[in-house]
């Protein structure tokens, strides 16, 4: 019976690790998903508002799940004019993405780049900066997309798997 | 440092460098008396107070000797720039390549450096490196011995102010606009429409008039002269509709409209004498027609001084000279 519930516990551990990379699959999806999104909301408030990079972050904030924080820390950082630039207070926060480190270095790198190319270019250089972040942004969501459909289901049969062949070495 | 002189320093310090901002700091000045500071890559930090010229010292100090000055970086106006724009370039590349961005308070900040020329206008201004941060004073009351003139009891008169440039008659229009708008004991308020196309006459921030128009005015900030008059008349009903610096065949087929619509106008236009707006094309048929019910004329060579004000037929109504200081004092005043 005490084997019985020891192979039933491993098991179910390992299926739940395979769970957890999954869900990292997906999160990064997610992620992605969101600031593909963030990105099209930043073209549009340039393109037709024409508002402050300042009023833009507020409003995104409100708009997004995983970078809030992010969003709003910025913001915040922006009004105090304290001798940084946009691009260094954006890398200051970057980390308070959540699901940041779901993303692999190249995302990462498209994200952290972005807060280079804001705020000190004409309208018209932002707007096509803006256009080329997220075809860089959609062609990574795709092959996200696909990773995900491929690992996930990979990575619960790879758990389960060595959850039995735990078992079965304990056993 | 009173309330108003303390709010002015910390609109002006915000925009600053870290490093400008610390030379300034220093400096013990009324900042209702400073009128200029002037940024230059490689050259001195200076600043016009009281009407005059100094450089300022790293340590805060004013000095008129140049090897004391602080010498002021690219890097630090571009910082000052990012400042200014809020991050946002972008949002003012119309201002920017009007020459000026106005910022919190109502303070413009001129910028010049390389024009990027599209064949027909100045689309904007790259590698800016001199900036001039000029300070808003509204001058409250300059308008009062004026008011008797264009307001009575049938009601507010179509007004043209004349005058050459930097005599204050934006200054004159601004005031009353909000006297206009505020009314008093006698008058009742009225709803004034502002077209601002430059941001001059309410220097609006984020959309909000910087400069007190009077509780009852409505500014269209950035619009076109003539759009922005057929928009107030057909939205906003107004009672008064005032714009600045008139001048294109556009904006004067847009005041006749509004004249005929049953509303008063006021504008300003340039020039420095009466003849001199009789010979413009259009708008000195308007003034054959005798469609304009008061010109107030500036003098020309200083600011602030009302020359003369004529009634429609051109006949002197009265002269008198009132001097306008940044305390609003009229310091002489005489009549005819």
């Amino acid at each position: 019976m005490i084997k019985l519930l020891g192979v039933l516990f491993v098991t179910v551990g390992c299926g739940m690790c395979g769970w957890y990379f999954s869900d990292r699959f997906l999160g990064r999806v997610h992620l992605l998903e969101e600031w593909q999104q963030l990105i099209q909301y930043l073209y549009g408030e340039i393109e037709y508002s024409e508002c402050d990079i300042y009023e833009i972050l507020c409003k995104l904030s409100e708009r997004c799940r995983y970078s809030r924080n992010f969003w709003l820390s910025t913001a915040k950082d922006i009004e105090k004019h304290n001798g940084l630039t946009f691009s260094e207070i954006w890398k200051s926060h970057i980390s308070e993405i959540e699901l940041w480190n779901f993303l692999k270095d190249d995302e990462r790198e498209i994200i952290e780049s972005l807060g280079d190319n804001i705020g000190s270019l004409d309208r018209e250089t932002q707007l096509h900066t803006l256009k080329i972040f997220q075809n860089r942004l959609s062609f990574n969501l795709s092959k996200a997309k696909e990773e995900y459909a491929v690992q996930a289901r990979l990575s619960h049969v790879i758990c389960i798997t060595v959850g039995i062949f735990i078992s079965v070495l304990l056993i | 440092m009173d309330k108003e002189s303390e709010t002015t320093k910390k609109e002006i310090q915000q925009i600053l460098s870290l490093k400008i901002r610390k030379c300034l700091a220093g400096i013990p000045i009324n900042y209702k008396k400073l009128q200029e500071i002037r940024l230059r890559a490689g050259m001195p930090l200076m600043m016009v107070y009281e009407g005059k010229e100094y450089f300022m010292s790293l340590k805060g100090e004013l000095t008129r000797n140049i090897q004391n000055a602080y010498i002021v970086t690219a890097a630090e106006i571009k910082e000052t720039m990012e400042y200014v724009s809020n991050y946002s370039r972008y949002a003012y590349e119309k201002e920017i390549s009007q020459g000026f961005i106005t910022v919190q308070g109502g303070h413009r900040v001129g910028v010049a450096g390389r024009i990027v020329w599209d064949g027909k206008k100045i689309k904007n201004i790259n590698y800016i490196s001199f900036l001039n941060i000029r300070l808003a004073h509204q001058i409250k009351g300059c308008a009062d011995k004026v008011m008797p003139f264009i307001r009575d009891k049938s009601g507010f008169k179509h007004t043209l102010i004349i005058s050459p440039p930097r005599c204050g008659k934006t200054t004159l229009l601004r005031d009353i606009i909000r006297m206009a708008a505020d009314g008093d004991d006698k008058h009742a308020g009225m709803t004034v429409g502002v077209v601002d196309e430059r941001s001059e006459i309410g220097a609006c921030y984020m959309g909000r008039p910087q400069n007190d128009l009077g509780c009852r005015a409505d500014v269209l900030d950035g619009c076109p002269k003539a759009d922005g008059m057929m928009m107030l008349v057909r939205s906003m009903s107004p009672d008064v509709i005032a714009v600045d610096e008139i001048g294109s065949k556009e904006d004067i087929e847009a005041m006749e409209y509004v004249m005929n619509c049953g509303i008063k106008l006021i504008a300003t236009v340039h020039g420095k004498d009466m003849d001199e707006i009789r010979n413009k094309p259009i708008l000195g048929q308007m003034v054959r027609e005798r469609m304009f019910q008061r010109y107030i004329l500036l003098q020309a060579g200083s600011t602030g001084v009302i020359q003369s004000i004529f009634d429609e037929r051109g006949s002197v109504l009265y002269t008198y000279s009132v001097t306008l200081n940044y305390q609003g004092q009229h310091t002489a005043c005489y009549a005819m």
